[in-house]
């Protein structure tokens, strides 16, 4: 067994790498958009959390993506606990099954995330349900379809530069 | 080596279902009672930066457009607010003396003054659209004593309600909210509808009109007050479209609202609340309430 100091260290440089990318997914989603791209802007939370999780599983879990939430929560004023429980959804998922799509291609890690973004706008859109507060499902659709495809452009410029890096190394 | 990795995933499915259940607790104590604000105002402190910085492109677009501004757009612009303000005087003439005739009527029948409400200067600091959340974010917060469904206008007309207050900051619902309705009535002549939000900001629906009853296009639809939220007698918006099905005993109409929030703008925010205004009034506008 481990000693309990190791497994809890928090390692500094990469909290705030973490805390980094999640503001900066946040200022991208309140950033103020022209009105007919409202519709296409995706959940970019929940991708830096997709991404995280895929990546990171061992210091991103699920308590993160619910205090991302929250505070998400709070930054749009929206009602407490929406995101933070469709966050926590997500990185659940996303932490428990892609370990089995580390190999899988790209197209198909591309369609998993594809659903997991379709998760997290469920789960808003039934909290909204709960809540009696309207909604279009028109965001449904489209917001996760460009978060997809963000997801796929994303993980090809990823590849790319890795295998740069394996050329230049060799 | 698999008893490690089904403990670990023991421990994040416990995990999930703690942080779930929080989350949905949150969910329902949000909904029935309001015991979460202060926690709301406390996170608030900590995402504010990120209010702040979000907020810089549209800072830069404002500044760019307002400097590269050329001459002759702004000379249009101040023969337009020329013609209107010569308008306007006009009107204030004639109202001013309709207001001498109504005050001798009003003596006559013994009627009280009317009630002026109290209001508050406020800045936009933050704009934050989503697709189906419309909200602002004014620099007054519950040290002005701002109360949620304090209604938000400007010169031109409604902007919405306070649903949500911090220490220093409200965020305002628009009517363009898909969460938002504004009990109106149409100003030529008195009929009484509802506008609700879509979450699109230039249009309405107006819901509440029969298809038999007068409406027409270019009507302006102004706050009833029968809410006892929003003072009637505001302007909401203006109808722009109107269709008469007649298998459907109501027309479908569409309107545009009056007013477009932007960044660094000027609001007023009215005190309507009754009881809300008799002991927690702004010390300016007390001032100017016991002078009437």
């Amino acid at each position: 067994m481990k000693p309990l100091t190791t497994s809890y260290r928090i390692n500094l440089r990469a909290t705030t790498h973490y805390a980094a990318m999640f503001a900066l997914a946040m200022i991208l989603m309140v950033v103020q958009l022209p009105d007919h791209l409202l519709l296409y802007r995706p959940d970019f939370v929940a991708i830096v959390l997709i991404y995280l999780c895929w990546y990171h599983p061992d210091s991103i879990g699920v308590l993160t993506a619910f205090i991302a939430g929250l505070l998400f929560d709070v930054l749009t004023f929206g009602v407490l606990g929406q995101h933070a429980l469709a966050k926590v959804i997500v990185a659940y998922c996303c932490i428990r099954f892609s370990p089995r799509l580390k190999n899988a291609p790209l197209v198909g890690q591309t369609v998993f995330v594809l659903a997991l973004l379709f998760v997290n706008s469920i789960v808003i859109m039934l909290v909204r349900l709960y809540t009696n507060e309207g909604g279009g499902v028109l965001v449904l659709w489209l917001a996760p379809l460009v978060g997809a495809i963000l997801w796929y452009i994303f993980s090809i410029v990823k590849q790319i530069l890795s295998s740069v890096r394996n050329v230049t190394a060799n | 080596m698999k008893n490690i990795s089904s403990s670990s995933t023991q421990k994040l499915d416990l995990r999930m279902a703690f942080a779930a259940a929080l989350a949905m607790m949150l969910i329902v104590l949000e909904s029935n009672s309001d015991v979460l604000h202060s926690v709301r105002t406390a996170l608030f402190f900590v995402v504010k930066p990120v209010v702040q910085v979000a907020q810089v492109p549209s800072h830069i677009n404002n500044t760019l457009q307002r400097n590269f501004a050329d001459r002759e757009r702004l000379r249009q612009r101040i023969s337009t607010i020329t013609q209107e303000n010569n308008e306007l005087r006009k009107r204030v003439n004639e109202l001013e003396n309709q207001e001498l005739r109504s005050s001798w009527l009003a003596e006559l029948l013994e009627v009280r003054e009317k009630i002026e409400y109290p209001v508050l200067p406020a800045n936009l600091i933050a704009v934050q659209l989503l697709p189906m959340a419309h909200k602002v974010v004014l620099d007054r917060g519950s040290q002005q004593q701002v109360y949620v469904g304090q209604p938000v206008l400007d010169q031109r007309g409604l902007i919405g309600q306070v649903t949500e207050v911090t220490l220093n900051e409200s965020a305002v619902t628009l009517i363009t909210d898909t969460n938002h309705s504004v009990p109106v009535r149409v100003q030529r002549n008195g009929l009484l509808a509802i506008a609700h939000g879509l979450g699109f900001r230039d249009q309405l629906l107006v819901s509440g009109l029969r298809t038999n009853q007068d409406v027409e296009v270019g009507d302006i639809l102004i706050t009833s007050g029968l809410d006892s939220r929003f003072p009637s007698g505001y302007p909401v918006a203006e109808i722009t479209s109107i269709e008469r099905n007649l298998n459907a005993s109501f027309a479908e109409i569409s309107a545009t609202p009056l007013t477009t929030v932007d960044l660094d703008y000027e609001v007023l925010m009215v005190w309507n609340n009754t009881i809300n205004s008799l002991n927690t009034l702004p010390s300016v506008s007390l001032n100017e309430a016991s002078n009437n």
